[in-house]
């Protein structure tokens, strides 16, 4: 394996980061310049540093090979978050080594949960860099990378078919370089057109273009200690609910729709569970929301149900209510959500309303192969006949997913965390979801969990992120080498 | 400037640009402490002596007012009331200037303007009466300006303490900015190790594993007639020396025939 292509990569990755440090400095500066200029400014120059020297040091390789390609997604991932806590370490505050770590890892992988106490005491160009990473990790540190740099020719296909969720892959009906662009224009599009929406219902600037980024990216990193809900206005949340719903959408999927292909959104199997989970789920909450008397009319009841479970299916978690309050049947169902999540290709987490579906269609074909055993089943997918493997990756997956909540669960609750919380944060973080029940609920934050329960929280978030394997791998040294 | 020399001299510069900027970032942080813990003791020192202006002050105002209306309404006593009440208001006026909760000396400077207003009314007693000792000014003594003159320096000390106080929040202050000023320090210390790490990984990749191999693949030529043969990855000056060796063997090779 060739160690200086592979830093190679990671080291164009870094300048991205560092291009992002500097226009949050940018960001700072015009604030007055705030306490974390200095911060935002030395930390963008060591980035640069580091993703230089190899970027300049090793020539462009002509092609490369699966473990390398592994390799360059991992780290990045990785090394993204280390640098990401540079500009949190330097300018001090809430900020140590655990909660530095602990804040940019949350970002890059957009689970946006958070360890602040007081968001709102935070320098503009801070709270900038936080949107920043939150808003570079939705589309993906290396994704991002290809879509800036014109020149990666066949490596570009190789870096974005390992960069894209594998569950995604099929609804790419394009070329490489295609796909890349379809991420850039639906991604920059609709942070665009959210950011003008927020703009036009009331917000401020700054506050409008942090909300947008963080909710394309299915973050729910926001500028405010109560989220959404310091707002109170329903226009706002409407406009969310919209962002965050689209966002969890597959990327190809919006482009084809939006350029009036065939193979849209509404021919899309997968969309339409999607839509129809987030139909159902909101209604039946709200339902037991008004039933048990927590909101005094339907209506009031529907709002904060369709926010609550639409910024959690999404993986957003942007708040409007403390969901700790609400009736069991609504804390279930809300669980459920951050544990199925959107769909692949999207920016959202989880397990993603795919695997889901097939799932569904794997348990249903083997009750029918045992009624016909001689049968020839086939299971189809949005129209595409899914072969052995696949199935059995969904199984794998899945089976993975639950176990590593598990071991998230136990390790909570082995340094004194009560379990809701524990299991609530475990399933939050693996799904990059953000807030979950009881010490970390949706009006909570991180802040009080014990250390080593905030680093096994960003591991499962970079599991989360890398759909499990990728980070797997890291583990077998011997494989990489 | 190309190829090897290129190469490490980019390493080089790296390395030295991140010691320089290291040399930099802890200067500048070295400074920035310097200049809050300088800002923390030039503080309590002035908060120390406008304290002690301001009893001073107070003693002086005390002495003559009693002087004037008890002993003596002739010598210029009024003069030294008027000035120590003045010398009293404008350091407090440098007082609150130097403090952050300025309204923490509201109650001082309210008994000041009390203390102004009984001063200037028994001074102008004093005057209509012509009289010093009289039994009215004692009993007014005795009672308001006792009390007036008790409140101030019980603030004036109030003031003194706290601000002594307010020592260990500051200096608490400037130890978590003494971790905070090394954490720079550290981050950039780790990405120049970093860089020297990648430099080391480079050197060994790009120049002396191709080197060495060519070293031993030469060697096992001449030596077993082996043929020049290797695995490494060459670049620059290297690939063009592995490539002239094999020009010369090929060329010997030939001479042979």
């Amino acid at each position: 394996m060739r160690f200086g292509v592979i830093l190679r990569y990671v080291g164009m990755v870094m300048l991205i980061i560092s291009l992002f440090m500097l226009i949050s400095a940018g960001i700072s500066y015009i604030n007055g310049p705030d306490s974390s200029f200095y911060s935002l400014l030395l930390s963008s120059i060591l980035t640069a540093a580091l993703g230089l020297f190899p970027v300049l040091y090793v020539d462009k390789a002509d092609q490369l090979n699966n473990k390398e390609g592994y390799c360059i997604i991992v780290f990045s991932w990785l090394v993204s978050c280390i640098v990401g806590m540079f500009p949190y370490l330097i300018w001090g505050g809430e900020f140590n080594l655990v909660n530095a770590w602990f804040e940019s890892v949350s970002g890059f992988t957009t689970t946006g949960s958070s360890i602040l106490t007081n968001i709102e005491s935070l320098p503009h160009g801070i709270l900038f860099w936080r949107m920043s990473s939150t808003w570079l990790g939705g589309i993906g540190v290396v994704m991002f990378v290809l879509v800036i740099l014109p020149s990666l020719g066949k490596n570009r296909m190789k870096l974005s078919n390992m960069e894209l969720s594998t569950m995604a892959k099929d609804n790419y009906k394009y070329r490489s370089n295609i796909v890349v662009r379809i991420l850039l224009v639906v991604y920059l599009g609709l942070t665009t057109l959210v950011a003008i929406l927020l703009k036009s219902s009331g917000m401020g600037w700054f506050d409008a273009i942090c909300h947008s980024m963080s909710a394309c990216a299915t973050s729910g990193f926001s500028t405010k200690n109560i989220s959404i809900a310091y707002f109170d206005s329903s226009t706002i949340e409407a406009i969310l609910i919209f962002a965050m719903t689209v966002a969890g959408i597959h990327f190809g999927l919006i482009y084809a729709t939006v350029t009036g292909k065939r193979d849209n959104i509404f021919r899309s199997e997968v969309t339409r569970t999607y839509l129809w989970f987030l139909t159902l789920g909101s209604i039946f909450i709200g339902l037991s929301l008004f039933s048990e008397s927590i909101y005094p009319t339907l209506s009031e009841s529907l709002r904060h149900s369709t926010f609550q479970f639409v910024s959690l299916v999404t993986t957003t978690g942007f708040a409007t209510a403390d969901t700790n309050t609400w009736s069991s049947f609504a804390i279930i169902i809300l669980i459920f959500g951050s544990i199925i999540c959107a769909c692949s290709g999207s920016t959202a987490g989880g397990i993603k309303m795919n695997r889901f579906t097939m799932a569904f269609k794997i348990l249903a074909a083997r009750v029918r192969q045992q009624q016909h055993p001689n049968a020839v089943i086939r299971i189809k997918l949005d129209g595409i006949i899914q072969d052995k493997e696949v199935n059995h990756l969904v199984a794998i997956f899945i089976i993975t997913y639950l176990l590593l909540i598990l071991a998230g669960t136990i390790v909570g609750t082995l340094f004194g965390v009560d379990l809701m919380s524990s299991f609530s944060s475990s399933v939050a973080s693996i799904g990059n979801v953000g807030p979950g029940f009881g010490e970390v609920g949706s009006m909570c934050n991180y802040s009080s969990l014990p250390d080593m329960v905030k680093v096994s929280n960003t591991f499962l978030m970079l599991f989360g992120r890398l759909e499990i394997f990728g980070l797997i791998q890291l583990f077998f040294i011997r494989w990489w080498i | 400037m190309k190829g090897m020399r290129k190469r490490v001299t980019i390493g080089f510069l790296s390395i030295i640009g991140l010691l320089f900027a290291s040399g930099m970032i802890s200067l500048v942080e070295l400074n920035i402490l310097s200049n809050t813990t300088e800002r923390v003791l030039v503080s309590n020192k002035q908060n120390a002596t406008f304290a002690r202006d301001m009893l001073d002050a107070s003693y002086d105002h005390n002495v003559a007012l009693i002087s004037h209306t008890i002993i003596d309404n002739s010598a210029g006593y009024d003069s030294i009331c008027i000035s120590s009440l003045n010398r009293m208001e404008s350091t407090l006026v440098m007082a609150q200037d130097n403090l952050q909760d300025k309204k923490s000396l509201d109650s001082l400077a309210a008994a000041i303007v009390k203390l102004r207003i009984f001063t200037h009314r028994s001074l102008e007693e004093v005057k209509t009466s012509g009289d010093s000792l009289n039994c009215h000014n004692t009993k007014i003594h005795s009672s308001e300006y006792q009390d007036l003159n008790r409140r101030i320096t019980t603030y004036i000390k109030d003031y003194m303490l706290s601000s002594h106080d307010s020592i260990a929040p500051q200096a608490e202050q400037v130890r978590i900015d003494a971790y905070r000023a090394v954490t720079p320090v550290l981050i950039s210390l780790f990405v120049m190790i970093a860089i020297v790490l990648m430099f080391y990984l480079f050197m060994i990749t790009y120049e002396v594993k191709p080197i060495i191999a060519m070293n031993k693949a030469l060697g096992s030529y001449l030596q077993y007639k082996i043929p020049f043969k290797f695995k490494e990855e060459c670049k620059d000056e290297i690939l063009e020396l592995r490539e002239k060796i094999e020009t010369l063997i090929y060329i010997s090779k030939q001479n042979k025939g």
